[in-house]
C-alpha cells in the first residue's frame, strides 16, 4: 500500500451557469476503498461521479488519481455504471460487451485483427459467465430482467479491468431480492478485483451494507433568497464497520429522511 | 353508360404498357428512395452534428425542397439545368434525380428528428465506454434513430411513390404515363383510371408489407419480447 491517495479531490467546485452544484469539496480516498454517497435528489452526487469520470471538469479546485492530474477525458482505467441507459438496446448482450470492448483496440492499432478479436472474445465469455449472463448471450436487453440488465452494465464497466469503479444509483430500479444478490456479487467483485469504488445510492441500509466508508452531501450554507447560490459538500465522511448492524447514532436521524425520501422519489 | 372493363383486359399491348408503367414507377421510387436515403443520411448527419457551413446548407435545402412543388423540381431539373450546366440525359435518368432530390429532403428531416430522440444517456454511456464520438453516432445513434424512425420513413416512402405520377409530364412512360396513353386511345376514362386507382392501391400494399418485413429482420431488438 503505497502512501499516494488513489483519488484526491481538492477544493472542488462545480458551477452551471449562476447555478452552484457542489463547491468546496475535500477528499482524500486510499486505494481499495468502497465510499458510498448520499445525499438530498439534486444535490450533485451524479454530478461527482461524471468529475471522477472526466465526463465534467471542475469549475475550481483539483482532482488527482494516483497523484497526478485527472486525464482530461474517461479513460480504462476508471469504469462507470449509470442507473439507466448504460446498456445500448439494439445490440445483444454479446455485442455491447463487443462494442465497449473495441474501441481500446480500434485507438491503438486501427482495427481488431483475427487473433486479438478470438482473444476478445474469450475474454467477453468469461465476464460473461462470472457475472451470471452466460446463458443470456444472444438476447436484447429487452428481453432480459432488470437485474440482469444491471449486471450487463456492471460486466460492461468491468471489461477494461479499471481501478476505479463509480456506480451511480446501479440498483435503484432492482427488487430486493434482486438487490441483495446484486450486492453479493458486487462486493465478490470488489475484492476479486482490487477496485476502488465510488457508489451512489439512496438506500441508506445499502450504503451501509456495502461500503468501508460513507459521504453524506449536502448544502451547509443556504440562502433563501438565492437558492441557486450555494452548493453542496461533503458533511459527513464516516468509516464503516460492516459487522456493525446500522448507522451510528449520529447519522441515525439521516437514516429516516433518507428512507423516506427513496419512497417518495420511486 | 356501359362501361368495358374488358377492353383494357383483353389487349396484350395496354397490359403490357401498365406492367411496364408499373415496373418503372416502382424501379423509380426505389432507385430516389435508396439514393434520397444515402443524401438525406449526410443532410441530417451535417445538421445535426452541426457541422460549420455544410449544416446551414442542409438547413437551406432542406426547407427549399420542402417548400416547393415536386412538379416544378421535376421540369427544372429536366428543362432548367439542362440549359445552365449542358447534360442531356434520358427521361428517366431527370426523373431519378429529381425524385432523389425530393425523397431525401423528406428523409432528412425525420431522421434528424430521430438523431435527437436519441436519450443523451445512450450518449453518456458511449463517452463512459471512451468511445468516439463518430463512432458512438455511427453504431449507436444512427442504428437506433432509423428504427425508431422507420414507421414514419415507411409512410414518407409510400407517400412520395405515390406523387411520382407526375413524371409522367417530362414523358417518363410509367403507370400514370401508361394510363394517359391507353385512355388517349380509347376514351375509357372511367375504365382505366380505375385500373390505374387498383394497381397504384397493391403497389402501395406490397411496398408497405416489403418495408415491414425488412424491419422485423433488420430491427428483431424492436420487435422481440
Ligand atoms: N449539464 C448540466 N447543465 C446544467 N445543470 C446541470 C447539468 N447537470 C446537472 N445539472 C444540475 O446540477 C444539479 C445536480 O445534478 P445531479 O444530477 O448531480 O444531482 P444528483 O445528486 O445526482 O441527483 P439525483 O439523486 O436526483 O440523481 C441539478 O440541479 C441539475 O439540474
Ligand atoms: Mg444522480
Amino acid at each position: 500500500m503505497s502512501a499516494t491517495p488513489k483519488i484526491s479531490v481538492r477544493n472542488v467546485a462545480k458551477t452551471y451557469g449562476h447555478m452552484t452544484v457542489l463547491e468546496r469539496v475535500n477528499l482524500e480516498v486510499e486505494e481499495g476503498a468502497f465510499c458510498t454517497i448520499v445525499g438530498a435528489s439534486g444535490c450533485g452526487k451524479s454530478t461527482f461521479l461524471r468529475m471522477l469520470l472526466s465526463q465534467e471538469t471542475p469549475s475550481s479546485g483539483r482532482i488527482e488519481l494516483d497523484g497526478a492530474p485527472l486525464p482530461g477525458e474517461p479513460t480504462p482505467d476508471r469504469g462507470i455504471v449509470f442507473q439507466k441507459y448504460s446498456v445500448f438496446s439494439h445490440l445483444t448482450v454479446e455485442d455491447n460487451l463487443i462494442l465497449a470492448r473495441e474501441f481500446e483496440r480500434s485507438r491503438l492499432l486501427g482495427r481488431s485483427f483475427g487473433k486479438g478479436r478470438k482473444a476478445a472474445r474469450a475474454e467477453i465469455n468469461d465476464t460473461l459467465e462470472k457475472i451470471g449472463l452466460g446463458a443470456a448471450r444472444l438476447k436484447y436487453p429487452a428481453q432480459l430482467s432488470g437485474g440482469m440488465q444491471q449486471r450487463l452494465a456492471i460486466a460492461q464497466a468491468l471489461l477494461k479491468r479499471p481501478k476505479v469503479l463509480l456506480l451511480d444509483e446501479p440498483f435503484g430500479a432492482l427488487d430486493p431480492g434482486i438487490r441483495a444478490d446484486m450486492h453479493e456479487l458486487l462486493l465478490g467483485l470488489w475484492e476479486e478485483l482490487a477496485m476502488t469504488v465510488f457508489m451512489v445510492t439512496h438506500d441508506i441500509r445499502e450504503a451501509f451494507k456495502l461500503g468501508t466508508r460513507i459521504l453524506v452531501f449536502d448544502k451547509i450554507r443556504h440562502d433563501p433568497q438565492a437558492p441557486d447560490a450555494y452548493g453542496a459538500t461533503i458533511t459527513y465522511d464516516l468509516p464503516l464497520n460492516r459487522k456493525d448492524a446500522g448507522p451510528p447514532p449520529e447519522l441515525a436521524g439521516l437514516a429516516v429522511n433518507a428512507d423516506t425520501s427513496t419512497g417518495a422519489s420511486a | 353508360m356501359e362501361f368495358r372493363f374488358f377492353e383494357i383486359y383483353r389487349s396484350s399491348e395496354y397490359l403490357l404498357l401498365l406492367a411496364k408503367g408499373a415496373g418503372v414507377s416502382a424501379s423509380l421510387a426505389i432507385g430516389g428512395g435508396l439514393v434520397g436515403f444515402l443524401l438525406a443520411t449526410l443532410l441530417a448527419v451535417s445538421r445535426y452534428a452541426e457541422v460549420p457551413v455544410l449544416g446551414r446548407i442542409s438547413a437551406a435545402y432542406v426547407e427549399f425542397i420542402r417548400n416547393t412543388p415536386l412538379i416544378v423540381q421535376l421540369f427544372f431539373v429536366a428543362f432548367g439545368l439542362p440549359l445552365l450546366l449542358g447534360y442531356s440525359w434520358p427521361f428517366w435518368a431527370h426523373a431519378l434525380l429529381a425524385l432523389t432530390l425530393n425523397f431525401s429532403a423528406y428523409f432528412a428531416e425525420i431522421l434528424r428528428a430521430g438523431f435527437s430522440s436519441i436519450p443523451s444517456g445512450q450518449l453518456e454511456a458511449g463517452a463512459a465506454l471512451g468511445i468516439r464520438k463518430a463512432t458512438i453516432f455511427r453504431k449507436v445513434v444512427f442504428p437506433q434513430a432509423v428504427a425508431a424512425m422507420y414507421p414514419s420513413l415507411n409512410s414518407q416512402f409510400i407517400f412520395l411513390f405515390l406523387t411520382t405520377g407526375v413524371i409522367a409530364e417530362i414523358g417518363v412512360t410509367d403507370l400514370t404515363h401508361a394510363g394517359l396513353y391507353i385512355d388517349s386511345r380509347t376514351f375509357r376514362s372511367f375504365e382505366i383510371f380505375t385500373a390505374l386507382t387498383v394497381i397504384y392501391i397493391v403497389m402501395a400494399l406490397s411496398f408497405k408489407a416489403l418495408l415491414n418485413a425488412i424491419y422485423r429482420s433488420a430491427f428483431k431488438w424492436r420487435t422481440v419480447r
